[in-house]
């Protein structure tokens, strides 16, 4: 590995300096939110967070000159440590609300945000500010879109920086210039969501909400769903509004942001046919049903519910949600926890750790390496039946056609088995600190997988250590592992040499 | 005389049976929202008491409607009034006439405490009028206290806080303008030497 110099981390500050001056300058917003609602104390709150968060990135941006290309392991140590920073930076305005009990479970909620996890250690929600509601799902909007990748989008200038920190976020490039992909993820994610919070508005609105606080809930409710975050406005979760258009709709945004990017480009420019050949939508289809099998003939096992109509509603919807990594619930974390059984809980795991699509909002495993390993497993097969001279290929498609290459299987299965490690290590961790085994592999998936869920191990209660597990599980998670574990061996390497 | 004695106080005996509260009365069983969902077999279809605040929405669905009642700690002691921090809240929707619903005065959110009340319904751990929800069906709802504002004004440390954020954000500007002065020496330099 390269020797990491002064200067290579000048690069890396500066760049990580204008991450955060973007994310001050978005505070703005639900500060302008708490002036509306005239909700003065959180106008304050956001007020210092913005000064603070944009006056350190201007620190970092305009004191820390950059000189140079960013190369690849500089532009994953620039996506690693802008989220960690982000992270830090976002939850000043969440403790300053006082909803808080420490700084570290304000972080838990800003990564959680964030990593669009939905896992949540807030305090009386229902009573929470509604600038300081905003701010919460407007990090899960933020981090699920990427914030890097708005910074990329309308701030980097060099499209080699550019390429690098794209590809840190652990995204695929839509078209051949990152720039231009970054600009079109952004356009059709605020197009999704004017019409998203327009749709679902109107539907509250039918269902016996205000109108302000109908629009309010829907916007709050589409960057939730559709960057498959999770958190909700009321702490009922979905369960709030008792209503089946709402879980309809939900289920769209839901849908939405688990399918890829590069997909939906594909569908955006007159060319549908890609979501039936695409490798990653046909295996998403195979496991959501493999997995949707397995939880409602868990549940009526058990009997959890009285009819087979309750039985579907709860567990598809729980199911689609586990799956996409969004985390909304329409029953309660204790009575799943209580009620579901065995096999339920584990087909929930199992959806959750497997994830959506790659290149969209989902986190986990996701579709394209299951279905590459399915593929592998297939050409492995193959290869067993076929005389010793044959050559037996196997070909995917992924917007074009391509050969399937043992570079390609060993990035997908190294990818799998470090989401697996992730997912066993926090497990473990619950297991040491007397959770029971379902519960502790449940959390952790959830926390890991950027999904929400929680059968009730989430609480302020919970050991400190557990929770910086989890903020650990959420981050690396997000970033696909590798970009963390970049960004700790470069400053170990840097610490370890010396400076230059 | 006798008699109206004897009329006077069966009236006051009935008015009591009506300001003592239904538990005192044996009618359905007070609970809490953690032991409906902790020990749901044994309240499944039982007439139940609940108290706590209303918060959120009024959501009106024809004749019914719709509503939230918390009945944690932040329902009896607002947060941001020397409220303690005591976890998420815990609530149940209840599903109850709309004439009972048009008594709420007041709804929890921001700033505001939100009528205290007792309702009482059959508690259904799985509804199947609502496709599985678990909820109250509400047939009354009593206001035993009523709603109100609470504080949220900053506190004068805040203030502080607040002028020392915008010094630092100014501080911080200070490598910019110290560029910008660089580059304006740099380009009258030039423009000098150019002259010459």
């Amino acid at each position: 590995m390269l020797k990491p110099t002064r200067k290579d981390l000048r690069n890396i500050f500066h760049n990580v300096g204008g991450v955060l001056m973007l994310l001050g300058l978005c505070m703005l917003v639900p500060l302008i939110i708490s002036v509306v609602a005239k909700e003065w104390g959180t106008v304050i709150d956001f007020a210092i967070s913005a000064f603070v968060t944009v006056g350190v990135g201007n620190l970092l941006y305009f004191g820390l000159r950059s000189r140079g290309r960013v190369t690849w392991n500089q532009g994953l140590v620039i996506v690693a440590l802008s989220w960690f920073l982000a992270m830090l930076f976002s939850a000043i305005p969440l403790y300053l609300s006082g909803h808080f009990a420490s700084y570290l479970d304000a972080c838990f909620d800003s990564m959680s945000g964030l990593a669009t996890t939905g896992l949540a250690l807030i305090h009386d929600l229902d009573h929470l500010a509604y600038g300081m509601n905003f701010w919460r799902h407007l990090i899960m909007f933020l981090g699920g879109q990427g914030i890097v990748i708005l910074v990329i989008a309308y701030f980097v200038a060099g499209s080699s920086t550019a390429t690098q920190m794209y590809t840190g976020e652990g995204r695929e490039s839509i078209m051949p210039n990152v720039i231009e992909s970054s600009r079109f993820i952004w356009k059709v994610s605020v197009i999704y969501l004017a019409v998203g919070t327009i749709s679902l508005g109107l539907c509250l609105l039918f269902q016996g909400m205000a109108p302000v606080r109908s629009f309010f809930q829907s916007s709050c409710l589409f960057m939730a769903g559709f960057d498959t975050g999770g958190f909700t406005p009321q702490a009922l979760s979905i369960i709030y509004y008792h209503s089946m258009p709402v879980e309809l709709i939900t289920i769209a945004f839901m849908l939405l942001g688990m399918f890829n990017f590069a997909v939906q480009y594909e569908v955006w420019n007159r060319r549908p046919r890609e979501l039936v050949r695409n490798i990653e939508t046909r295996t998403l289809t195979f496991t959501v049903l493999a997995t949707m099998v397995l939880v409602i003939a868990g549940l009526c096992i058990v009997g959890a519910f009285g009819s087979f109509e309750a039985t579907l509603r709860r567990g598809a919807y729980q199911l689609i949600s586990g799956h996409s990594g969004t985390g909304f619930m329409t029953v309660y974390g204790t009575q799943m926890g209580m009620r579901w059984g065995e096999i339920a809980l584990f087909g929930l795991i199992i959806a959750m750790g497997l994830g959506g699509c790659a290149c969209s909002t989902s986190g986990a495993i996701k579709a394209f390496r299951v279905g590459v390993v399915f593929k592998w497993l297939k050409l492995k097969i193959k290869q067993a039946l076929s005389p010793a001279s044959a050559v037996v290929i196997e070909r995917i498609h992924h917007v074009k056609d391509f050969t399937m290459t043992e570079g390609l299987v060993g990035a997908a299965l190294l990818t799998t088995l470090l989401y697996i490690g992730l997912y066993l290590l926090g497990a473990l961790v619950g297991l040491f600190y007397g959770y029971g085994f379902t519960a502790s592999a449940f959390e952790s998936v959830s926390a890991a997988g950027n999904v929400g869920m929680t059968t009730g191990v989430t609480h302020y209660t919970m050991p400190v250590f557990l929770k910086i597990v989890y903020i650990v599980e959420m981050w690396a998670g997000r970033l696909e592992i590798l970009a963390v574990v970049a960004m700790f061996a470069y400053f170990f390497n840097f610490l370890r040499r010396g400076r230059r | 005389m006798k008699k109206i004695i004897l009329l006077l106080m069966l009236a006051v005996a009935v008015m009591a049976l009506f300001t003592v509260p239904a538990t005192a009365r044996g009618e359905g069983t007070e609970v809490t929202v953690s032991q409906l969902l902790e020990d749901w077999e044994e309240y499944d279809g039982r007439e139940v008491i609940l108290c706590g605040e209303v918060v959120g929405d009024v959501m009106a669905r024809g004749e019914y409607a719709w509503i939230t009642v918390n009945d944690d700690t932040y329902s009896r002691q607002a947060l941001h009034e020397e409220g303690t921090l005591d976890g998420q809240n815990s609530g149940i929707g209840v599903w109850l006439p709309t004439g009972e619903a048009e008594k709420i005065g007041r709804l929890g959110r921001y700033g505001s405490m939100g009528d205290f009340v007792e309702v009482r319904g059959i508690f259904r751990a799985d509804d199947e009028q609502h496709g599985g929800d678990f909820d109250i069906q509400g047939q009354s709802l009593t206001i035993l206290e009523k709603g109100r504002s609470v504080d949220t004004s900053p506190d004068g440390w805040e203030y502080f806080a607040l002028g020392a954020a915008l010094l630092f954000l100014l501080v911080s500007l200070t490598p910019i303008l110290k560029r910008r002065a660089l580059e304006m020496q740099r380009a009258k330099a030039l423009l000098a030497r150019e002259e010459d």
